[in-house]
């Protein structure tokens, strides 16, 4: 009975399975149409960076000193990185509310690429980010921000904000999956992100902190990625790093933490439901 | 021997410390029905996780068409589609949307995608919202699309994890004929459900899971042929009546009665009887209940006749998080009034014809009673026999007309009354009846002695009724049919009730 058995019936058999490029579009193209569908949610996360810039800008910033003068200048790139950071709260929830929904679960039942769903979430979000960066630079030439560099350098600012955000979406990719609810996402998400955003050059600098928390504050990614992106787009500030150190950096924390992430977030995924 | 779809053998699964399966064994053939029926917590989520390729399982085997769905999880997701509690979609697509990404997760090919979600869509009465939010679908549209999503790839093998659970009875009916459809199209299907009546519509075979063993495998005939009785549940006016009431009543049957604060429960499996014993029984010692339910067997007599435990103990520490919830089988509640005159015990001689038959009598004997080789009365199409009760039943009208205008009509009446209910509750063992004719039965029994009044008449007209629906289900008539008959039947018995009473009175 058994030796029969070990043989497939043979009346069905299996197609061919597909290509892991082809259910990634297909899951990014699906979480592009959920963000353009729910557009009030864009439009909250969009209001809390506009927040911060007004804040910053308008409430503190005239007490803040920071080198090079312009504290607009130092702001809005530290405002970019903030909020990519806090934006990605958003995969954190988006995929948790996937696990919890059973969306995943028909997933794993359909003969698909097994890393296509983290793929195409973090890819849609890729998207979004790239939106959202555009609209924050925008608020940012409002409210007085200029460029000190070139327009070839500037783009490469937003483009490493860009790859950051694609960074920290797999991270809470992984945080999402692991949490396994939106709400659980959202409150265990904050208390991780705030030291990292708040501890960091993106706002103030680091020099004006404690010295026990300078080794943190200046070699931490957030604020790596914060001095590079800023290097980028108003030049060397006095007594920080050349530009290029920022870039290799920061360039080198994003590698890292993919590198550990991705396969961390697809066996997560596969371990998950 | 035909090699099964599904092939389940030692399954284990156990979540930390908490085994959910403690090694089960079915075989699905291709191209059936098979029902996992248990509570909450049970293990059935569990096992269609594992056939899904969702879960691994933690010891023994499962297979799909021969592929073993652990070490050949990809190809075993080629040939299976799941539906229910454990997938959802996505709410913030549209109907088209989701069966499009799923069309192309189950690598269909791109040029077929398009037609395979307009066909699905229009099968599943989704066309107008198929170009709408999901979430602004009704529950019902939801699981149609939840099913048809299952469907998409075409598999072979369909998982569908309590597909009508919290549905309403309109959508539940409407999945239900789209989920014979599939078998009709030679699908096999994996059904789980809590639900004693869906699994008993449309499964071939039934395996009742309960704490993660399979505690009955079998065909659903012969599954219902051995749960339990059915259950009588009187309600009394208060708990000191009730527990007089359940004294009184032990000597009836052979378990004695329950009794939960007011309610009095019996059990039996001769529930015509002794329910006219129990009815009779209360009237002598001047006791009346004032609810009544005949409740056949539940999901949870199931379970207690087959583990010795309520299903609801389960989930009570199955942990589950979800709200206990309590499901009974078919019920049929019957309002009772509190009794009225004295009952009259003695039934009258049977006197034997005084004429003057009313045309309308005539006509009605003449359309039920032919009297030919094929009598509607006597011989069921299917080469069975009527039951007894619709034999006696039919011989009691057949008298009626000479009754009328008698002093034994009322006696005769009775006759017909508990003949009726006999008749019906023989036939509600087959299929759900209307509850009204227990009512009817009920202000018939209260009314014997002033039977010409319009109470009585009603309730007799009710009694008459049901009993006709049951006897067309006795002779073997289904679906719509039943209906149509039974009130042409109806119609005229209830006539020659009237005249009776007119005559009499």
């Amino acid at each position: 009975m058994s030796a029969v058995r070990a043989e497939p019936v043979g009346i069905v058999r299996p197609k061919k399975s597909g290509s892991a490029l082809r259910d990634m579009l297909a899951v990014t193209g699906r979480n592009l149409t959920s963000i353009r569908r729910v557009p009030q949610l864009l439009v909250f996360t969009l209001i809390q960076p506009v927040i911060f810039v007004v804040l910053f800008r308008y409430v503190m910033g005239g007490a803040i000193e920071v080198p090079g003068g312009s504290y607009v200048n130092y702001l809005i790139p530290g405002i970019f990185i903030q909020t990519v950071t806090f934006g990605a709260l958003q995969t954190a929830i988006g995929m948790a509310a996937d696990l919890k929904s059973g969306l995943l679960e028909r997933f794993r039942s359909l003969p698909m690429s097994r890393s296509a769903v983290l793929a195409g979430r973090t890819t849609a979000d890729l998207f979004r980010n790239i939106f959202v960066v555009m609209l924050i630079a925008g608020v940012g030439f409002l409210v007085g921000f200029r460029v000190q560099t070139s327009a070839i350098e500037f783009a490469a600012a937003l483009a490493l904000t860009v790859l950051f955000s694609y960074v920290l979406s797999w991270v809470f990719a992984t945080v999402g999956l692991l949490v396994g609810d939106p709400e659980s996402a959202q409150a265990a998400a904050f208390p991780v992100m705030a030291p990292f955003v708040f501890a960091s050059s993106a706002f103030v600098a680091v020099e004006s902190m404690p010295d026990w928390l300078q080794g943190f504050a200046r070699h931490q990614p957030v604020s790596v990625v914060a001095s590079a992106v800023r290097a980028l787009s108003i030049g060397q500030l006095p007594g920080a790093e050349s530009t290029s150190v920022y870039v290799i950096r920061a360039l080198a924390w994003c590698a890292g933490i993919l590198l550990v992430m991705i396969p961390l977030a697809v066996s997560r995924y596969r371990r998950s439901i | 021997m035909t090699k099964p779809a599904i092939f389940v053998e030692g399954l284990k699964k156990s979540f930390g410390d908490v085994e959910a399966l403690k090694g089960i064994d079915f075989e699905v053939p291709v191209g059936s029905i098979f029902g996992l029926l248990g509570p909450n917590g049970a293990g059935k989520t569990t096992a269609v996780r594992i056939l899904a390729t969702i879960i691994k399982p933690s010891g023994g085997r499962a297979e799909v068409f021969g592929y073993d769905v652990d070490r050949r999880a990809s190809d075993v997701r080629m040939l299976i589609g799941l539906a229910g509690q454990s997938a959802a979609v996505d709410p913030n697509l549209t109907g088209r949307e989701n069966l499009k990404l799923i069309g192309n997760l189950a690598q269909l090919p791109r040029n077929a995608i398009d037609a395979r979600a307009d066909e699905l869509l229009e099968r599943f009465q989704l066309v107008e919202a198929g170009d709408r939010p999901i979430r602004t679908y009704s529950g019902g549209m939801r699981r149609r699309l939840d099913v048809a999503a299952a469907l998409v790839g075409k598999p072979p093998v369909i998982f569908l994890d309590e597909p009508t659970t919290g549905l309403d009875i309109q959508s539940r009916t409407e999945l239900w004929v789209v989920i014979e459809e599939l078998v009709a199209e030679g699908s096999t299907v994996l059904l789980t459900t809590q639900y004693l009546e869906e699994a008993d519509q449309l499964a071939d075979r039934i395996a009742v899971v309960n704490d993660g063993v399979v505690v009955a495998n079998d065909t659903t005939a012969s599954l219902k042929a051995r749960l339990g009785n059915t259950v009588i549940e009187l309600t009394l006016a208060d708990d000191v009546r009730a527990k007089h009431a359940q004294n009184l009543l032990a000597r009836l049957v052979t378990d004695r009665p329950e009794r939960e604060g007011d309610k009095v429960r019996l059990s039996t499996a001769q529930a015509p009887q002794v329910l006219t014993q129990v009815l009779r029984s209360l009237d002598a010692n001047g006791m009346a209940a004032v609810g009544i339910t005949v409740r056949d067997p539940s999901l949870d007599d199931v379970f207690l006749s087959l583990t010795g435990k309520h299903a609801d103990a389960k989930e009570a520490s199955g942990g589950a998080g979800r709200p206990a919830k309590r499901h009974r089988g078919r019920m049929r509640t019957a309002p009772v009034e509190e009794a009225g005159g004295k009952v009259d015990e003695g039934i009258g001689d049977i006197e034997q014809g005084r004429d003057p038959r009313i045309p309308e009598v005539a006509a009605f004997d003449e359309r039920w009673h032919p009297h030919d080789e094929d009598d509607k009365w006597g011989a069921e199409p299917g080469g069975g026999h009527a039951p007894d009760a619709a034999a006696r039943l039919e011989s009691l009208l057949t008298q009626l007309p000479y009754r009328a205008g008698t002093g034994s009509v009322e006696a005769h009446l009775r006759e017909v009354a508990e003949a009726a209910l006999n008749c019906y509750l023989d036939a509600s063992s087959k299929q759900p009846l209307d509850a009204r004719p227990v009512a009817g039965y009920f202000t018939l029994e209260q009314r014997f002695g002033r039977i010409s009044d319009q109470a009585s008449a009603e309730g007799a007209a009710s009694l008459l009724m049901g009993a006709a629906v049951a006897r067309a289900v006795a002779l073997g008539s289904s679906g719509g049919s039943v209906n149509g008959e039974a009130e042409e039947f109806a119609e005229g018995a209830v006539k020659i009730l009237l005249e009776g009473i007119g005559n009499s009175s």
